[in-house]
């Protein structure tokens, strides 16, 4: 709603500055500062679109104002991950193998809970881990079931808490 | 008699709105705290670690909301669900009408809108919870560390 007063007087500007021969009506606002003069007429003071604006009035070149934004989104191009460098999909797929289904991020919060308590001490060994997350997956779900899904967690999210997985085969 | 018998009805159907908006605010026993905390013997220790067994996902997005809070908005909420589970039923019934009915009763939650979301937002997790509270530790800081 607050945009378009402000869009169409720009593009009419724009217009009016390369055509000045039908300029007199939009002869009025010709300039940015016009324009961020316009928002600030309007009750959201200091709003985004106002500060964009004066960013775009100052005196920098055009080069210098958007390079920020030029390099924004080239890094955002080159750091994108491939697809199947989620882990939460991996696991996901290793859980499916168990007959695990249920929400991915659901089992992968769980997964990394589950590190997490092994971490801060409140699962001791693999005993209590393996009892924490029988209890998280659907009803009908098998104590071998609750293992499968602690090693994959395990492997997954904290491989340097898989030895209380070896701590806990001997007994 | 036929616009007699209309009108009436209009006047009554008219009342019918009108009526239960008044009474619309009103705690019921398991609304807006669940029943199960009215009525749970656990202390808050005990509840907050059965949630962290039975309900992790849900005990740990309070968590991380709670370490996001200044330190003194952590303490206030600290203290205020301790002051609640000191309360006996007929206490924590009477809160539950008091914070029903003026939006402004429970200043915590002027600071933190869910300052008390582990405990009196979900019905499901307070009833797994108090489930199986009583066989924890009466008393466990560590509940407050995630």
């Amino acid at each position: 709603m607050q945009i378009a007063p402000v869009a169409t007087p720009r593009t009419e500007a724009i217009t009016a500055a390369t055509t000045p021969i039908t300029a007199p009506f939009n002869a009025q606002i010709t300039t940015v500062e016009d324009v961020a003069g316009i928002d600030q007429g309007s009750r959201r003071r200091g709003s985004q679109t106002n500060r964009a604006v004066h960013w775009l009035s100052t005196g920098l070149s055009a080069q210098a104002k958007f390079l920020p934004l030029v390099a924004v989104v080239a890094a955002a191009v080159a750091l994108a991950a491939p697809v199947h460098a989620d882990p939460d999909v991996d696991f996901a797929n290793e859980l499916h193998t168990y007959g695990i289904y249920g929400g991915k991020d659901y089992n992968a919060w769980i997964g990394k809970i589950t590190c997490k308590r092994l971490y801060n001490g409140l699962d001791k060994d693999a005993d209590m881990s393996a009892k924490f997350v029988f209890q998280q997956l659907q009803k009908g779900s098998t104590t071998a079931q609750a293992w499968q899904f602690l090693g994959a967690a395990l492997r997954t999210y904290c491989p340097d808490k898989l030895p209380v997985l070896e701590q806990a085969a001997p007994q | 008699m036929l616009i007699k018998v209309s009108v009436a009805a209009a006047v009554a159907s008219v009342a019918a709105m009108a009526l239960p908006a008044v009474a619309a605010a009103d705690a019921t026993d398991d609304y807006p705290i669940p029943n199960r905390i009215l009525k749970t013997t656990c202390t808050v220790d005990q509840y907050m670690a059965a949630v962290r067994d039975v309900e992790p996902i849900y005990y740990e997005r309070y968590i991380i909301d709670y370490n996001n809070r200044p330190p003194d908005i952590q303490q206030g909420a600290r203290d205020r669900i301790y002051w609640f589970f000191s309360l006996d039923y007929a206490g924590r019934r009477q809160y539950s009408e008091d914070t029903a009915t003026n939006v402004y009763y429970e200043q915590m939650a002027t600071h933190w809108g869910n300052w008390a979301k582990l405990f009196f937002n979900n019905k499901g997790v307070a009833a797994h919870g108090t489930d199986v509270c009583a066989t924890y530790p009466p008393d466990d800081p560590s509940v407050w560390n995630g």
